[in-house]
């Protein structure tokens, strides 16, 4: 019997085999449970990334609900957060009986959960300071964009693009994200959503998500062409990697829009 | 089998019906953590557990078409116990000694339910957390590759040619099963 190899595996899987080969395979995994094992964990591995490596908004949302829920119906630490009650607000109704000896426990918990506090007070700002504000330098230096009014849409998204844009201008990635997405979920071709959401999740931390957004305004050819490229290359910078970045500022053609800010970018990392 | 009413709380989960998850929270979540606390648990174990087991349902509901043909209490429970027991051992905590007392009377058919459910998820941490170990060009190749998109369009996107861009996405989808054989017998 043949000796198999995963990219075998994968070409099977694929239908990349001659018809020779396949039947070669077929007849071997008939005798071969390692190997029809290896096929099972191929398909069952490519589908799951299928389905699992898009940013999923649904699990996010329902996530968040989840934590304010934590910190309504259970008590300590991490729920108090999302309750933005103390320790004495967390008993949901129904509670089982002896709750009064939990008052007593949870002061307890507090003087920890102070401590915690201020540890965790301090590890954030030394975190802020380390990833929002020496990455978001390039990102404020050559990333300012303004989002322009959209006349071609439906009636719907026009206002959703327009509420977006006054969001996004003023610099409030946070809330411009929703009805971004919002109005590109509703019109998948709308080119100039997808743009801004791959910015405004960039500008939100979500790096992998916006690239995500940027290569398939790249792909799509669209006026946001060489834009998305200049923010493609804009990520990394951002994470230092700077042959990545130049890379990618090589695909914007001089007098492209985003041209001038790439070439800023350039001189800025030292790629030229 | 028939679906039982209780599919309610999954359309919930996949809705986000705000009202639902309350439900599930308010009916089902004190039974979690008396249990857990007793069994070596904190409060915030408890959370974790009861959030991360709602996840899960979430999660096979959504890819894998979870349809619910048992009641959801016992079903919510069993997948929150196997949760901990797992927890339980990584931990080297004191063995689980008390048992649910909401458990004692439903089939064999919940027992798998919840089972299957941990199984599945398991496997697709597992999938996910492997996939972190590859290179980044790697994970942007099969990213892009995986998005659905016209793999013509993505290598144009990536500036390399199709040829380059399938034995690229084979090569890192050939280490990533390596990766995974050495943590997972199918």
């Amino acid at each position: 019997m043949a000796i198999y190899t995963n990219e075998d595996i994968i070409r099977y899987v694929e239908g990349e085999l001659s018809s020779e080969e396949k039947q070669k395979m077929e007849d071997d995994l008939r005798a071969d449970v390692s190997l029809a094992a290896g096929v099972e964990l191929y398909r069952q591995l490519k589908e799951t990334l299928e389905q699992r490596l898009p940013a999923d908004e649904g699990a996010t949302a329902m996530q968040q609900t989840l934590r304010d829920m934590r910190g309504k119906y259970f008590g300590g630490a991490a729920g108090g957060g999302a309750s933005g009650g103390g320790a004495d607000v967390t008993s949901p109704s129904g509670e089982e009986p002896g709750a009064g000896g939990k008052v007593v426990k949870m002061k307890v918990r507090a003087d920890v959960f102070r401590k915690y506090v201020v540890g965790l007070a301090a590890a954030a700002a030394i975190l802020f300071a380390v990833v929002m504000l020496w990455p978001s330098d390039y990102l404020n230096t050559y990333g300012k964009t303004q989002m322009v009014g959209s006349a071609e849409r439906g009636e719907g998204n026009d206002s959703l693009m327009e509420q977006a844009s006054a969001y996004f201008n003023a610099g409030d990635f946070e809330k411009a994200l929703p009805l971004l997405d919002q109005a590109f979920r509703k019109d998948s071709t709308n080119q100039t959503a997808l743009f801004y959401r791959g910015v405004a999740l960039l500008h939100t931390g979500g790096v992998d998500a916006a690239r995500s957004d940027l290569l398939k305004v790249y792909a799509g050819g669209s006026l946001f062409q060489y834009e998305a490229a200049f923010y493609l290359a804009l990520s990394y910078a951002q994470q230092k990697n700077n042959a990545v970045a130049k890379e990618w500022l090589d695909k914007i053609p001089a007098g492209a829009p985003g041209a001038d800010k790439a070439a800023g970018l350039r001189r800025k990392l030292g790629v030229n | 089998m028939a679906i039982h009413p209780d599919q309610r709380y999954l359309e919930g989960l996949l809705n986000n019906d705000n009202q639902l998850i309350e439900e599930v929270y308010r009916l089902f979540s004190p039974g979690v953590r008396i249990w857990i606390v007793q069994n070596s648990g904190s409060e915030d174990d408890a959370a974790d557990i009861f959030q991360e087991s709602l996840v899960d349902i979430y999660n096979q509901a959504k890819y894998k078409g979870l349809e619910l043909t048992c009641p959801f209490q016992p079903f919510l429970l069993l997948v929150c116990k196997r949760k901990w027991l797992n927890e339980v051992k990584k931990r080297g905590l004191r063995p689980v000694t008390k048992s649910f007392d909401a458990l004692s009377d439903h089939g064999e058919d919940v027992f798998a339910a919840a089972e299957r459910v941990g199984m599945e998820e398991e496997k697709a941490r597992l999938f996910l957390q492997q996939f972190q170990r590859l290179g980044e060009k790697c994970r942007e190749i099969l990213r892009l590759s995986l998005s659905g998109d016209r793999q013509e369009k993505i290598a144009e996107a990536l500036g390399v040619t199709y040829g380059y861009l399938r034995k690229k996405k084979s090569e890192c989808m050939a280490t990533l099963m390596s990766y995974v054989s050495e943590k997972w017998v199918v």
